[in-house]
Order: C-alpha cells, then structure tokens, then sequence
C-alpha cells in the first residue's frame, strides 16, 4: 500500500480527500451551531422533566405514551436503512448503491443511538434503568426490545466500522499538524489496518458475516417494536397484524429519509452518485 | 415498644409491665408527639387509660407514645397474598347516587392528590334512548391480568388472595401496563406527590401503596393492610348508600358493611355480570346492572 500512495496522482487525490477533514466551510459551522443550540434546548427540558417529573410534557393517563415513544418508532425504523442499503444490496451485487453506503450506516448508528436515548427520556424512573437487567422478565416485551436495540446498536456500529477502516488509516497516516490527540484516537479506531491481503482477507470475511447476520436483526427490531403495542389492550393496536402492517410502512420511510439525506448531502457538497 | 423517654426509669417499667402503652393506642387514646417531653413540666396533663384487667390508670400525657400494631408488611412478603383468601367486589349500580364518599375515603386513605383518584365514578349512557347511571370503577384485580403479564421488571404482580398490586420502589415508570390494561385502572404519578400527611404513610409497602412515588403507576389495591386486620377497606364503609359489598369467594359472602348476603345467591339474583368479560381477563369485580332504581339520575 505504501507504495502505491508515493506516486504522484494519487497523492493529490489524498490530499483532496483528506482536506475536508481538517477545513470546513462557513455553512458547516453554521449548520453545527444550530444543531448545538437543538441539543441544548433538548438538554433543558429534559433537566425540566427530571425536576418536575413528567407532568412537564402534558402525558396524562389516557394518552401515556404520546410523541416519545412515536419517536421511538420512527427512529427505529429510520436505522433499518444502514441495513438495507449496506447489506442487502451489498448482497445483491448492486454497485450503483456504495456511494450510498455510507450515509446509510451513519443514519443507522445515529438514529438506533436516537432510539435508545428516547427510552430512557420516556422513562418515568430512570435512576432504575438496571432493574431492566437485574429484575428483567424475559415474558415482557420490553426486555425484547432492550436485548434487540443492544445487538442491533453492535452491529451497525461494527458495519460502520469495517468498512471504515482503510479510510481511517489513511487519516491517521496522511493527516499531519493535527492535535496529538486526534492523532491517537485516529490510531486506535484504525486497528492498526495496514491493507495486508491477510487483513483484506478477513475484512471481507467478517463484513460479508455482519451483512447477513443484520438481515434477521433489523426483521426482529421491526415486528418486536410493532407487537410490542399488540399485546396491549388499545384499539387499532391490539392486532396480530401490526407487524406485517408496520414492517412495510416502516420501509418506505427510511428509503424516502435516504433520498433526502443525499439530496441535501448533495446541495452542500460535491457529493455525486457515479 | 420504644420509648425515648431515658429520663423517668421507674415510671417507664412501670408502663411497660402493665402494657398500658399498647392498650392506650387500641382504645384510639391520641398520641402526643415525644419532643414535647424535653420541655415536661411536673404539672403536665394526665390521661385516663385501661389496663387489660380492666382497671382505670392515669398516665401523664407525654409518656404515651402511638405504636403500630402492623407494622407494613415487608416488600417481600406482600408478594405473596394472604393464605386461603380471594377477595371479591360487587358493585350495585342500581343504588349508586354519586355520593363520592368511596372516592374521597381512598384518598385519605391512599394520601392521594384529587386528581389521581383510584376510584372514577364515571356517568354510563348505554344508548340514546336509556336513561344514564354511575358506574364507581377501580382496578378489577384480574385473575388474568394483562398488565401483570408486560411489566418489564415484575413490578405490578399477582397474589395468591387475587389482588394485583404494585411494588413502586421497583417499578420503572415505563407504563407500558397501563397501555395494558383494557379498564384504564391505572394511573401515574406524572408530577411530584402529594407531602405526606401522617405517620401512616410513611412507611412503604406495596400492600399500602403509601407513600407514592414520581414516576411510578399506581392503583387501587384493595387495601390489603386493612385486610390483614380484619376490617373492610375504606371505600365499603364510606358508601352512604350501600353500593359497594365486599367479601371472600371462599366463604361465598359479601358486605356492604350493613348487609353480609351470600355472593353466588346475589349474583344469580340480580345477574351479575364483570365489565367486558369478552376480554378473558377475569375480574375480581362483579356488577349488578342499574335496574329497579329508587332514585332519579341527578348529575
Ligand atoms: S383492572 Fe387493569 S390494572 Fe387492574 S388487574 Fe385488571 S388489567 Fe390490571
Ligand atoms: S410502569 Fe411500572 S408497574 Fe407498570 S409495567 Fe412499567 S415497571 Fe411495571
């Protein structure tokens, strides 16, 4: 590997490759900002409900899920997108998709993280998060849920990572001038890739592992969060079919999120599909 | 038997060995709180108590202090139900006037806020042309209870006697039980309790459910501390129009606290019926329809 990045083209494309991460753009800045000022609001309330219980987002009795756990749903069924796009297509053979790839896996870590976070932020009690797992009934779907979103949550990160790793290798030998500290953790997260063919051998073996192992994973997200709300007594809910229904509805979605993900993506950079 | 009082050994012996204390408290003889025994005076009042022979005593005010008899069974044990019971409710709803008494007994009961009440009398219109009657409705107590079955961390449980109670210092708030149950029995603590008003609530136990918790489910309960001592929850007894029975299906009787009638007889009487029994749940709630009415509806 080494000697294929001494000549002198493809230093230049390292170069174009790598300056992005070290420079960004006013619009960057701007976009990260308002997304900080989000987060902040997000913090604040939530410091507000913890305080004043969950009185403070207008739940009562009747209504006692509300937008949490519908935000729930629509997270998890936006992360099943890293799974479609990296796997199943990898599978078939579609080439078109691998520009794609990437933004669907990082839209799939995000919004299983998302997810996760929006359980917790629903809890009523969540100093007693660990009674999940030293009381848990494996009878509730709950515990479903909780061991699913874990293996899931593994999974698209690992899919993330593997295939990320020759990039991140490159970061860590071609990115001079940056802090001693990015410098280690680009060390650390590259797992000393090197591009040995042993190393491209098993990257291959264990990608090819991920990518069918996170096919019956992301099944099982979908109809455990669907029949989650059918073993409840509410009407409209309280059906057998709510998996078949939601799983199909739940696909649409997330390939329509995809789309705007990369039309966006697309106007703020020079992203291109080939 | 706790007294603080180190100061009056003598007298202290003396209340121990004729257990005055103790009967004191069971005659319902006030407390007085213990930090007035710092300031005592020799001239403090005196009480009349009886002894359990039967002779009149007078104690100085200040060395009497309440003790509980039950002390709130422990989380543990109010698992397991108490032995060879199943408690049962009929509701008549031919006689309910919505007097509210039920309601306002287990609040003061429960120390509960008006706003999360364990029992809604809630007005029933079967159809346009019929006239409307109250329906009082608490939790059922299912004998297959579907919130039991979804709770992640085995919270809300099922005893032996039929009652479903809730242990909130395990419960995780995640009201999944609550979307469960079809009756809508359940309700959360969504903002800060209410302060605990006296020394009654301030020990908890599932089998009081006091005191409450943020963020945790509660409901009717039964009053299962009121059944270990052999009385009638609150709500039977505060019913001014006879409403509510209560009883043991082992012993096939119920009371309204006026009436002990048998329950089968009753029921088959006055076709008794459990609300949505389609449902499979199984109440532990019976239902005797609104007919025969000696009242008008008023709202
Ligand atoms: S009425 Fe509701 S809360 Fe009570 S036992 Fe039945 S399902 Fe559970
Ligand atoms: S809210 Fe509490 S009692 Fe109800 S299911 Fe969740 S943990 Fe169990």
């Amino acid at each position: 590997m080494e000697s294929i990045l001494k000549t002198k083209e493809n230093q230049q494309i390292l170069n174009d490759l790598t300056t992005p991460v070290l420079k960004s753009g006013r619009n960057f800045k701007f976009l990260m900002l308002v997304l900080s000022i989000v987060i902040a609001l997000g913090i604040f309330a939530y410091y507000k409900q913890l305080k004043h219980g969950l009185i403070v987002t207008a739940m009562r009795d009747y209504t006692s899920w509300g937008i949490y756990i519908s935000n729930f749903v629509f997270f998890v069924a936006v992360s099943l997108v890293g799974s479609l796009i990296s796997s199943i297509l990898k599978l078939a053979n579609a080439k078109w998709s691998y520009p794609l790839t990437r933004i669907a896996e990082m839209v799939a870590v995000a919004s299983i993280i998302c997810a996760s976070i929006i359980i917790i932020v629903d809890m009523g009690r969540p100093d007693r998060f660990f009674h999940v797992i030293t009381h848990g009934r494996i009878q509730s779907p709950i515990i479903w849920d909780v061991i699913v979103i874990i293996t899931y949550l593994v999974i698209s990160i690992l899919l993330l990572l593997l295939p990320l790793l020759p990039d991140l290798a490159i970061c860590r030998d071609q990115l001079n001038g940056i802090p001693q500290w990015k410098k280690r953790l680009y060390k650390a997260i590259s797992l000393n890739w090197k591009g040995s063919p042993i190393q491209q051998k098993r990257l291959h073996r264990a990608s090819s592992i991920l990518e069918i192992m996170v096919i019956p994973v992301a099944f099982a997200i979908h109809t455990i969060t669907s029949w989650l709300f059918a073993t409840t007594w509410r009407p409209g809910w309280d059906s057998t079919n709510l998996g078949p229904i939601l799983f199909p509805g739940l696909l649409c979605l997330e390939q329509q999120l995809l789309l705007l993900q990369c039309t966006l993506f697309e106007g703020i950079s020079t992203f291109r599909t080939i | 038997m706790k007294m603080q009082n180190k100061r009056n050994k003598s007298r202290r012996k003396f209340l121990q060995s004729s257990g005055i204390i103790g009967v004191s408290t069971l005659l319902g003889v006030q407390a007085f709180p213990l930090s007035s025994c710092s300031k005592k005076t020799e001239s403090s009042q005196t009480i009349k108590v009886l002894t359990p022979e039967g002779k009149l005593m007078e104690v100085e005010a200040d060395q009497l202090q309440e003790i509980h008899h039950h002390k709130p069974v422990s989380n543990k044990e109010s698992r397991k139900g108490i032995p060879g019971k199943k408690f049962v409710m009929v509701v008549d709803l031919a006689k309910c006037k919505n007097a509210r008494e039920c309601v306002k007994a287990c609040e003061a009961h429960h120390n509960l806020p008006p706003d999360r009440p364990f029992i809604k009398v809630l007005k029933i219109q079967d159809n346009p042309h019929s006239s409307p009657y109250w329906m009082p409705k608490k939790c059922f107590q299912c004998d297959n209870p579907p919130c039991v079955k979804v709770c992640p961390v085995g919270a809300t449980f099922k005893r032996s006697d039929g009652i479903v109670l809730i242990d909130n210092q395990l419960c995780i708030g995640c009201r999944f039980c609550m979307a469960a149950c079809p009756y809508s029995a359940r309700v959360f603590n969504w903002g800060k309790p209410k302060p605990i008003g006296n020394s009654k609530h301030a020990h908890y136990s599932p089998e009081t459910s006091t005191p409450s918790q943020v963020g945790t489910v509660e409901k009717c309960d039964f009053c299962p501390d009121h059944l270990r001592e052999g009385k009638l929850p609150p709500c039977i007894t505060a019913c001014p129009n006879g409403v509510l029975y209560f009883g043991d299906a082992n012993e096939d009787a119920v009371t309204n606290g006026v009436d002990t009638v048998r329950l089968s007889k009753l029921l088959k009487d006055k076709a008794g019926y459990r609300y949505l029994e389609e449902l499979g749940t199984e109440p532990n709630v019976y239902y005797l329809p609104p007919v025969d009415r000696l009242f008008p509806f008023k709202e």
